[in-house]
């Protein structure tokens, strides 16, 4: 697993994305999917900043950060393999994609490649069953993949990102 | 009022109240884990159930409120089954180590488990697994035993209001614990480990030390702060194991501060004094009472020849009332000597004096009840959290759940600014201008030339006072029904403090307040019984009863009660103590529990001073820099092994107790000056404690033994018991109780602990008449260079320098830090931890820094406990007493910071 | 005076009657044991000296939670808890004294014991010259657990207390803090 990277906060962003939600307290989850957006994850310098600036105790805030299973506390990689695992993908062979996935990138399920470009993440269901197995790749649904299928998306998209940094 | 009918008990209630409630009224128990008298219901651990004859529903009773005609049953075939089958639940994860949690004994689930006989669950899942949360210094999570009542959470965030510990995650995985991981930081009262109902909050001290059964308990009250909280130490063989409060038990009603409840552990150490020491060829050896009491009573009497006034007694005020009114007599009877003075000149006497001379007391108008019940509380140059944590609790709820407008007036940050309608951040030392300015403005009420207002203005400006927040307070407490200031240590250490408490003072007369229920003033003295060792006269000013001491009449009194002529001379505090040291005039001293080297800059002479005496006589618990070099070291007794009496800031009168035996030889204050008297051929004849005290009582009835216990709680429920009174060996019962309606709910009367508004306010009038009304005084600034403000200002965690012999409170606090605003920490590039060196005219020091954003950028705090020789020698050395009360001007100076590296 | 009482007091008939049991057992099997020389097989649940166990790897099974001084109608017991020095998730007695002087051998101590850490050897004849002699410190009544190992699993099992022997394993009625593995 990939040694975590945390990012640095700043405290006017924050405030900006407090902002829009007229610092009230009852947006907080809002808030907080906001910062997420921005950094991939809720930093805990980032949450501990939120707090200040809604008047929520950190204790409260935490809480409400571990209970949504929505928020990550930690970093997370660039594509976020969303293998689905549910019923009708489980019948069709889901196991042997997460299998593979394993295999090929060298993480476990909820774990970052070194290079912070793939995390695995087996969700439920993704309500297209009729594509089974199918997985989510930043909002693109690949549907009736095999094992094989699966790698080559991969590759895909490692090629993007590297072709995407040459371009830069 | 609504009728309920529970098990065919019929009580009339309130239909605001929820079942439970009404079945404590009835005095019928219903069990909970859940439920908190102090705190809002949460309805969570379902034990509380009970039946609705009518519907046959099973309800939560914590949370449903009673409806006119509803027919309860608390016990019933139904509910014994459902309450089984809650706690096999709750057993599903809980570990059954009862033989190693610190809880076996004593534990609700172990009880309740064993009541409806659901030791085993017939649910099967796996048991919780999760590695203990050692990383605090004091409490440890076991989140496996946890059966998320959620009680703890719950008192700090109602009562405590300190939000350090939440839930955390979802479901089976929830536990409890500080967020994001990290160390446990917050207030470290402990009130979560005391309503833990499972062994989930253990804390270090005493983990694994002690089975709840081997413990004897004793109450008593707690001798750090003047908040006089009801503790309870619990002993094993002699030993005090630990401290624990009861809900509802005493003004403080349940909840003790960190100092009370883990600052035990220092009476029991091995660096105590256990024996008398004499000096023997410049060393202390070890002596015995027999062999040394003679030779310091010869001593005293040949100096006792000379003349009046020629030996001189310093007091502490952690003492018992009854230590000092032996003390101050032993003094005038028998020495013959009014050089007495106490521990509170170097603070609280600044306030003390105007306020009895205003009000002829030293006993507030206002308790914290009235505080509950006030619109507007302002808070001026007091940290009420830390000074007397519970009157902090008061002030925090009335804020909080009784919407009270709360305004605080201050340079720092308390904890009680986030919960202010308006925190006035003035520059250091700006409280008193601002007082000044107020008290002049209500007391003109409109008619102010324009020339005052821009000298307002532009004081406002200089001291960085919000306008617009000064004009709500003003407006706010002219037209308030009820309201309290409240005022602390850091505004009786100003450099001209008596202008300050006398502005409260024309404040809270000329809004009213005097003669008006409910409103006045609330000073928060420095230690446990200033108020008490004051009112006995401890000090030169008065003698009991606050009567002036060198007025004729007042002295005739005395000498008529005490039988014997005063041949005291006119006396004098510790100025005029040390400079008659200084000029020969004085020969001998003896403290108790008072060390004034400590207080003092070391080049301000005063250890040269005290080495002139012939004679010192320190009664102390541990060595210290007066120990070393005095003649005679006598073993005290400390406020865990004594019995007497204290008076809280609230003027309620409370019992210590003895809870373990005399430690090795030593003896309490009294006892070791009347047997001083009796080697001296003049014996004072005192017996005990207990008789001591009924003479005060016989002269000074007012102070006859009073508490409260919290009014909120109406006891039966579960594993909470009301408290019944105590009556104490004099036969002063604590108040009675009053039975009303139904006669189950009782209440505590008790002696008026309260100043008699009636005698204030004639007194009042006639200070106030020869009160001169000057514009505000020209404010003595602190002179100096720097650009930073320095201040010593009381820990949470340490009460006094005593406490930093505690090893349980150096392990929460072991070091004194240098607090900084976090922003001018930042700019200055000073990190956390890092050294930096502060300057002034008169020395160097260098300290550890903490950036902490509740300081503001003008000033620089540090904990008056660690002001060791090396701090006080950045203050100006010599000896000021300019404050116009004989205190010592010594706690801010302004300084100048240089970085340096760490190392 | 009969002719049947003076014939009894001539022949002595009296006294062969008497003897008539102890000529019996001249010829019966001994049941004298030759105490120190020769022993008798005590049964499994003979109550003699209490003992401390070990887990397998040596660690000692007492876990300090003073539950055997609780029940002790004799009051022979004494343990003071603490934390272990080594692991500090594990209370362990720092002391623990028994003081068979005032030990009645009811076995109480040994039914309290939560983790079958106490049990009851065939010892008996542990005499001493001082009362100090019989006070035993913990050190010792182990060292007696190590050498009287099987006389105290028989008595457990003899006395129905041996399927607690699980205990502080994840299935066991009580749940502890792991065993370490040292």
């Amino acid at each position: 697993m990939a040694e975590t990277k945390h990012v640095e906060v700043d405290l006017e962003d924050i405030e900006k994305i407090c902002e829009e939600f007229e610092n009230r307290e009852g947006a907080v989850v809002q808030v907080l999917q906001k910062v997420q957006e921005k950094y991939g994850y809720v930093p805990g310098e980032a949450l501990e900043l939120v707090g200040e600036v809604l008047e929520i105790p950190k204790s409260k805030m935490y809480g409400v950060l571990t209970f949504y299973s929505q928020f990550y506390q930690e970093p997370r990689g660039k594509f976020i393999l969303k293998v689905c695992v549910g019923t009708a993908c489980h019948v069709r062979g889901a196991g042997l994609l997460v299998d593979k996935v394993r295999e090929e990138l060298h993480i476990e399920p909820g774990e970052n490649t070194e290079d912070m470009l793939f995390t695995l993440e087996p969700v439920a269901c993704l309500g297209s069953c009729a594509l089974a197995p199918m997985a989510m790749v930043s909002g693109t649904a690949y549907g009736k993949l095999s094992a094989d299928k699966m790698v080559s998306l991969i590759r895909q998209l490692e090629e993007e990102t590297v072709h995407e940094e040459e371009t830069v | 009022m609504a009728k309920v009918t529970i098990n065919g008990i019929e009580v009339d209630v309130d239909p605001s109240m929820t079942i439970l409630k009404a079945a404590e009224k009835a005095g019928i128990p219903v069990p909970t884990f859940c439920y908190h008298p102090r705190m809002d219901p949460a309805g969570s651990c379902r034990i509380c159930a009970v039946e609705l004859e009518d519907s046959k529903k099973v309800v939560m009773s914590c949370v449903t409120p009673v409806a006119d005609g509803m027919r309860v049953l608390t016990e019933s075939p139904k509910i014994h089954e459902a309450r089984k089958t809650n706690l096999e639940l709750l057993l599903l994860h809980h570990p059954l180590d009862c033989p190693v949690c610190d809880c076996g004994g004593e534990c609700p689930l172990q009880n309740m488990s064993f009541a409806y006989g659901a030791t085993e669950s017939r649910f099967e899942s796996h048991r919780n697994d999760e590695p203990e949360d050692m990383k605090s210094d004091v409490l440890v999570f076991n989140a496996n035993r946890c059966i998320l009542c959620g009680k703890c959470v719950r008192i700090c965030d109602e009562v405590q209001d300190v939000h350090a510990i939440g839930f955390i995650n979802r479901g089976f995985d929830t536990i409890i614990g500080p967020p994001l991981g990290k160390k446990l930081d917050c207030e470290f009262c402990g009130d979560c480990l005391e309503v833990c109902p499972t062994g989930a909050i253990t804390d270090h001290f005493v983990r694994y030390k002690y089975r709840p059964w081997q413990l004897e308990k004793q109450q008593t009250t707690c001798s750090y702060c003047p908040s006089g909280c009801q503790m309870f130490v619990e002993t094993e063989n002699e030993a005090i194991v630990r401290v624990t409060s009861q809900e509802g038990v005493g003004p403080n009603e349940g909840s003790i501060c960190v100092v009370g409840r883990f600052g035990f552990n220092h009476v029991q150490i091995p660096e105590r004094f256990d024996t008398p020491y004499m000096r023997s060829l410049h060393r202390l050896v070890p002596s015995s009472w027999e062999e040394v009491l003679p030779e310091i009573a010869s001593g005293l009497n040949a100096i006792r020849k000379k003349g009046v006034d020629r030996i001189a007694g310093l007091i502490s005020t952690r003492v018992p009332m009854e230590d000092a009114y032996v003390f101050q007599s032993f003094f005038r009877k028998i020495l013959h000597s009014n050089m007495i003075d106490t521990g509170a000149r170097y603070s609280f006497m600044n306030a003390a004096l105007p306020i009895v001379a205003a009000t002829g007391t030293l006993r507030p108008l206002v308790d914290h009840e009235d505080i509950l019940k006030a619109k507007v509380i302002l808070v001026v140059g007091a940290d009420p959290v830390s000074e007397s944590n519970i009157t902090g609790l008061f002030v925090k709820r009335a804020a909080r759940k009784e919407r009270s407008r709360l305004y605080v007036v201050d340079s720092e940050a308390i904890s009680l600014s986030s919960r202010a309608k308006d925190h006035i951040r003035v520059l250091p030392g700006g409280e008193q201008i601002f007082l000044e300015v107020l008290s002049e403005e209500i007391r003109q009420s409109g008619n102010l030339g324009a020339e005052w207002i821009s000298r307002k203005e532009e004081l406002f400006k200089n001291w960085n006072v919000d306008p617009s927040a000064y004009q709500r307070l003003l407006a706010d407490l002219r037209s308030c029904e009820t309201g309290i200031i409240v005022a602390g240590r850091k505004l009786f250490q100003l450099e001209t403090p008596v202008a300050g408490v006398e502005s409260l003072l024309k404040i809270t007369g000329d809004l009213g307040w005097i003669d008006r229920p409910g409103c006045g003033l609330f000073v928060l003295p420095e230690a446990s019984n200033d108020l008490g060792v004051l009112m006995m006269g401890a000090s030169h000013e008065w003698l009991p009863g606050l009567m002036d001491s060198r007025d004729p009449a007042s002295r005739g009194r005395w000498e008529e009660t005490w039988g014997s002529r005063l041949a005291y001379g006119p006396g004098g505090g510790l100025e005029e103590i040390l400079k008659g040291i200084d000029e020969g005039k004085i020969n001998a001293l003896i403290s108790l529990g008072e060390n004034p080297i400590g207080h003092f800059p070391p080049g301000s002479r005063v250890r040269e001073i005290l080495s002139k005496l012939d004679m010192i006589v320190s009664i102390d618990m541990f060595q210290n820099e007066l120990s070393d070099m005095a003649h005679f070291v006598l073993p005290a007794s400390s406020a865990y092994e004594r019995s007497g009496h204290l008076v809280s800031a609230e003027g309620f009168v409370q019992a210590i107790k003895p809870t373990m035996a005399y430690w090795g030889e030593s003896l309490p204050d009294w006892q070791i000056l009347d047997r001083l008297s009796h080697a001296m051929g003049s014996p004072m004849g005192v017996d005990s404690a207990e008789s001591v005290m009924s003479e005060i009582l016989r002269f000074l009835p007012d102070l006859a033994p009073s508490s409260r216990n919290g009014s909120h709680f109406v006891g039966g429920t579960g594993e909470i018991r009301l408290a019944t009174p105590v009556a104490s060996a004099d036969g002063c019962a604590y108040g009675e109780m009053v039975h009303e309606g139904n006669g189950l709910s009782t209440k505590f009367v008790s002696p008026a602990h309260k100043a008699n508004r009636e005698s204030v306010s004639s007194r009042y009038a006639q200070w106030r008449e020869g009160i001169k009304e000057e514009p505000a005084s020209p404010y003595r600034s602190i002179a100096g260079e720097g650009e930073f403000v320095l201040e010593l200002t009381k820990s949470l965690f340490h009460s006094g320098k005593m406490t930093l012999m505690d090893s349980n409170l150096k392990k929460i606090q072991p070091e004194g830090k240098l607090r900084i605003n976090r922003q001018t920490a930042r700019k200055r590039k000073i990190k956390k931890g890092e050294r930096v060196s502060l300057r002034t005219a008169y020395g160097v020091c260098s300290f550890i820094v903490e950036p902490s954003p509740a300081v503001s950028e003008f000033e620089l705090t540090f904990p008056v406990h660690f002001a060791n020789a090396e701090v006080l020698a950045l203050f100006a050395p010599g000896l000021d007493f300019s404050s116009g009360t004989g205190a010592p001007v010594t706690h801010r100076i302004r300084v100048s910071l240089d970085s340096q590296n760490a190392n | 005076m009969t002719f049947k009482s003076l014939m009894n007091s001539i022949l002595f008939t009296e006294i062969a009657q008497g003897l008539k049991v102890t000529f019996r057992h001249f010829f019966k099997k001994k049941l004298t044991v030759q105490y120190p020389h020769e022993k008798l097989t005590l049964a499994d649940g003979y109550r003699g000296f209490i003992v401390h166990r070990r887990y397998d790897n040596g660690q000692e099974r007492c876990v300090g939670c003073d539950l055997c001084e609780a029940i002790c109608p004799a009051k022979a017991i004494r343990v003071v808890g603490d934390i272990h020095p080594e692991f500090p998730e594990r209370r362990y007695a720092k002391e623990y004294t028994l003081d068979f002087t005032r030990c009645i051998f009811c076995g109480f101590c040994v039914v309290a014991c939560p983790v079958n850490a106490l049990s009851m050897t065939k010892e008996f004849a542990h005499s001493s010259f001082t009362r100090e002699g019989l006070i035993y410190p913990k050190d010792k009544l182990l060292a007696l657990g190590d050498r009287c190992e099987d006389e105290s699993i028989a008595y457990l099992k003899v006395r129905n207390m041996w399927d607690a022997e699980d205990s502080g394993k994840e299935e066991g009625r009580y749940h502890f803090p792991p065993i370490p593995t040292t």
